[in-house]
């Protein structure tokens, strides 16, 4: 999984019938030390997440494994709400 | 499967409901020297038994999924083993 910031919405009228009802959101991947990167991706949202959330995307097939997304034609999925991140001893992330 | 070692941990309280009672972990995939290659990821450890520090093993992709004894999770990466020595032969 990627540690990502929740940056943006997506509004798509027109798509995959099996997406009505699901949450896309714009991820910003982040580094382990907490800086953003210039790698983004539109991932469904299955766990409530909003706008300025540091969340975890998993990607690939995995990303269908949740009740939102199974069977369903997705590749990222944000599947947890980060509370803090910790790495080497110090605390790069906190709620 | 690629090895690496444990440099983090991240918490989570809200997160899918297969991820209950598992540990996420940052690791840093290390080369067959224990170098550090590539940017850390975070991955499932199911067992919570990878401490910090510990060198382990991980699977990636759709494979990472089936780590789980109750059923198919949300997860792209897994430790599957906790190395405890390698070994590296010279050959020809």
């Amino acid at each position: 999984m990627v540690l990502g910031i929740v940056i943006g919405t997506v509004v798509a009228t027109q798509k995959d019938e099996k997406l009505t009802g699901g949450t896309l959101l714009v991820v910003q991947e982040l580094g382990m030390d907490g800086e953003p990167k210039e790698r983004y991706a539109v991932a469904i949202d299955s766990v409530g997440a909003g706008v300025g959330e540091v969340v975890l995307v998993a990607h690939g097939s995995s990303a269908r494994q949740t009740t939102a997304t199974k069977s369903k034609p997705v590749d990222s999925v944000i599947m947890a709400i980060v509370d803090s991140v910790e790495v080497h001893g110090k605390v790069i992330y906190q709620k | 499967m690629e090895i690496g070692k444990v440099i983090g941990i991240i918490i989570s309280t809200r997160k899918d409901p297969g991820l209950a009672g598992t540990r996420l972990c940052v690791i840093q995939p290390l080369d067959q020297d224990m170098n550090p290659v590539d940017v850390p990821v975070v991955a499932v450890d199911t067992e919570s038994k990878a401490g910090y520090g510990e060198i382990v093993f991980t699977v990636t992709g759709g494979d990472a999924a089936v780590v789980s004894k109750s059923g198919a999770i949300p997860v792209d990466v897994a430790i599957v083993g906790i190395v405890h020595s390698i070994a590296i032969s010279e050959v020809g």
